[in-house]
């Protein structure tokens, strides 16, 4: 993990990056200014004016990187606290927030496994069977995120279960933080493997289960877990086809091959820096129990109470996994030892309160609404009104951190249209649920987002971009499975 | 059989509390179909409340509106559009209420009543640790009756030049309206399954005039801007080293 920490002397920026530096400030402050002096518009809380002007300027600077991301991020609390945009307690309290807590217990964790050498055996052990080019390691890792969709119910669980192995898959082809393409790559198709496979999987995702149960209330029609799956699992196959195709075209990957170099820095193969790890040590064999047995709480999740006669949520393990590190006999990690990003998780605190701000004012609600509600959608004609709806509901987590509150209000809205159009409401609402989990776009989107973000392989920017041209290119698939297979199974 | 004692003194209890609502129902036995209300600016910080009722009244003729607001004054009061003269203030057990003569009994009613309510928009005022001290508006109406109130709803049209700071009740963005009556700003909040017995309706918020409708915090506001980014983009483009 000490590749997260590695400080590398930054070069001069050059060209549109200067540019984004220089004019990053000015634009930054003139765009809240101008959101935060304008009336506010009716039907908004003064309250949600002052938490979107708070996020638009933080995302001009996340994105334009003009001051450090960690100073963005303290800029929000302060700003958000004071104009209104959420209350002091509310802002300091996302500190405590259990994303917070789960990345911090997941790095003790990461720490933990390669202070002992099980993470650098594992990764070796990935890498020389699947993942011995730099293009198998990323489809590879494509692969495990739909496997354990289907055995771990939560997106953030699986997130902080893969960071260990990814970081030092990331170790292992020697790519640094900020300037590695492949580390780059690599963390970015984590967030999106991660977020796109759920979709595929109805149980894989609570709001997902909760967007089934209104399309049954609003509009009568059962929607099964192998409805879902038929309709999902096509499009999220081509999705992440998708992401990685326009990742390789984005940020070719400067390594081919994994380079392991010993000490008289001669190269040698993965087969034989896997052999020369020899057995396990003891303190191996501490790692992997603890890391088992932490995932295996995690793989049960929904079983605790059957087994236990209590609940054990996840962070909560999370915790308890990185307390085991710590205990003398069973661990064998200490404090020193341990590297976490504390910038980065003061950059999450922020942006998570900027997001959870938007969400909790009714701004990204109204948001919603507005555009719903600013086209005559019933009128424009079936596909059109597919498209535009797959679109909005597709992009609307840019405004939206919880996918729960997006779900209360998408899926309904999407519902009431379709009556509106008359067109068969589950062929409009279950693809637009298809989308729930498209949170790829920015850090504080989703839990898992921030965890990959917090590894410092890619910026902000890195991040909107991609996502964006994934997202695109998902509304595509979407708009040609209009036409073949959804009326193959029969949805429209 | 045999009962402990445990079961005596429950049964005793249940028994006990079946007089009790008897003796209260006997009190107030109008039921309540829909209620609405609706708060305007009056003079200073008074409000008036509108409300409306569709009511079955007892079966003396008497409807029962319910006092939520402290020192509330009933001003008018109509019947199926025409005025009631007889009304009075009354309390059922410690419960305050307008008491309405109506002349029908136990068939439907529409009840419309003007109530005046000083001091409605001069109530407490929040004081964060930071940020702006605002004034608060917190208001719950709680069903005291001994029937389920059908619907209800509450609109509270604020002052001139006020608008909704933030809502901290209810807790769902998608429970309230906020919208905009003749020029004024108004909080709308609907119950549409209804109020149970001792069940209550709560809205909470601060409201005010915003500092962006200031002048001289505008200009404070649009200085800073207008300095800060002088200075940074002098300071970049004049030969700064960009990392």
């Amino acid at each position: 993990m000490s590749t997260v920490l590695n400080s590398t002397k930054p070069a001069e920026k050059e060209g549109l990056e200067k540019w984004m530096k220089i004019l990053g400030i000015p634009v930054a402050l003139i765009l809240f200014g101008g959101l935060i002096t304008m009336s506010t518009p009716v039907g908004m809380s003064f309250q949600g004016k002052a938490a979107i002007a708070t996020f638009a300027m933080a995302l001009v600077l996340w994105v334009t990187q003009a001051i450090p991301t960690y100073a963005s991020a303290l800029l929000v609390i302060v700003v958000l606290t004071l104009s209104g945009g959420w209350n002091e307690a509310a802002v300091l309290g996302v500190f405590g927030y259990d994303v917070i807590w789960l990345m911090i217990a997941a790095f003790v964790i990461t720490s933990g496994m390669e202070k002992s050498g099980f993470a650098r055996r594992l990764a070796l052990f990935i890498v020389s069977k699947f993942g011995s080019t730099a293009k198998k390691a990323l489809i590879s890792l494509a692969v495990v995120n739909f496997l354990l969709a289907v055995v771990v119910p939560s997106t953030t669980a699986r997130a902080a279960l893969l960071l260990p192995i990814t970081l030092m898959i990331c170790q292992v082809y020697n790519a640094v933080p900020g300037r590695s393409n492949f580390g780059r790559q690599l963390m970015l198709q984590e967030v999106h493997f991660n977020n796109i496979s759920t979709s595929a999987i109805l149980t894989a995702t609570a709001p997902q289960i909760m967007a089934v149960g209104y399309i049954k209330d609003l509009a009568g029609a059962d929607v099964s877990w192998m409805t879902w799956f038929s309709a999902g699992m096509p499009i999220a196959v081509l999705t992440m086809a998708a992401s990685y195709f326009i990742g390789n075209l984005l940020y070719r990957s400067e390594v081919q091959r994994p380079v392991i170099q010993n000490d008289s820095g001669s190269t040698k193969s993965l087969a034989e820096e896997y052999k020369d790890l020899g057995p396990m040590t003891a303190i191996e064999k501490k790692a992997l129990c603890i890391f088992a047995f932490t995932v295996f709480l995690w793989c049960t999740d929904g079983y605790h109470t059957q087994m236990f006669g209590f609940q054990v949520s996840l962070v909560m393990v999370a915790v308890l996994s990185a307390l085991l590190f710590y205990l003398p006999y069973v661990g064998l990690l200490n404090w020193k030892e341990t590297k976490i990003p504390w910038e980065l998780m003061i950059f999450s605190a922020g942006a998570y309160a900027g997001g959870l701000a938007l969400d909790q004012s009714g701004a990204a609600a109204f948001l919603l609404n507005k555009i719903f509600g600013s086209f005559d959608l019933a009128s424009i004609g079936t596909f059109p009104l597919f498209m535009v709806v797959m679109f909005v509901a597709s992009f609307s987590h840019m405004v939206f951190t919880s996918k729960v509150v997006r779900t209360v209000i998408l899926i309904p809205a999407v519902v009431g249209i379709a009556m509106q159009a008359g067109v068969n409401p589950i062929a409009l609402a279950l693809p637009a649920a298809l989308t729930i989990c498209d949170s790829i776009t920015l850090p504080p989107h989703c839990k898992p987002n921030l965890i990959f973000y917090s590894t410092g392989y890619f910026s902000v920017s890195n991040q909107l971009v991609y996502g964006l041209l994934v997202l695109l290119a998902k509304w595509g698939i979407m708009g040609v499975a209009y036409f073949t297979w959804f009326r193959v199974i029969g949805l429209v | 059989m045999c009962l402990n004692k445990l079961t005596r003194i429950v049964l005793l209890a249940m028994f006990t509390m079946c007089f009790s609502v008897a003796v209260y129902a006997a009190g107030n036995g109008s039921i309540v179909k829909s209620y609405s209300e609706s708060f305007i600016p009056a003079e200073g910080k008074d409000a008036v409340l509108n409300i409306e009722m569709k009511v079955i009244p007892d079966h003396e003729g008497n409807v029962y509106i319910p006092v939520n607001v402290d020192k509330s004054k009933l001003a008018a009061v109509q019947v199926n559009g025409k005025a009631v003269t007889v009304f009075k203030d009354s309390k059922i057990g410690a419960v305050p209420y307008f008491q309405v003569k109506t002349g029908a009994s136990e068939e439907p009613v529409k009840v419309t009543g003007q109530i005046v309510c000083p001091n409605f928009f001069g109530g407490k005022k929040s004081n964060p640790s930071t940020g702006i001290p605002t004034q608060v508006i917190s208001y719950q109406y709680i069903n005291k009756s001994e029937n389920k109130i059908g619907s209800y709803s509450v609109k509270i049209t604020l002052p001139a030049g006020m608008e909704p700071l933030s809502v901290t009740a209810p807790k769902s963005v998608t429970n309230y309206e906020l919208g905009m009556e003749g020029g004024n700003r108004t909080f709308y909040y609907e119950v549409k399954k209804g109020i149970a017995p001792s069940g209550s309706a709560a809205v909470a918020f601060s409201y005010g005039v915003p500092f962006s409708e200031q002048t001289l915090i505008l200009t404070v506001i649009w200085l800073l801007i207008s300095g800060i980014s002088g200075v940074v983009i002098y300071k970049r483009l004049g030969g700064e080293k960009i990392v």
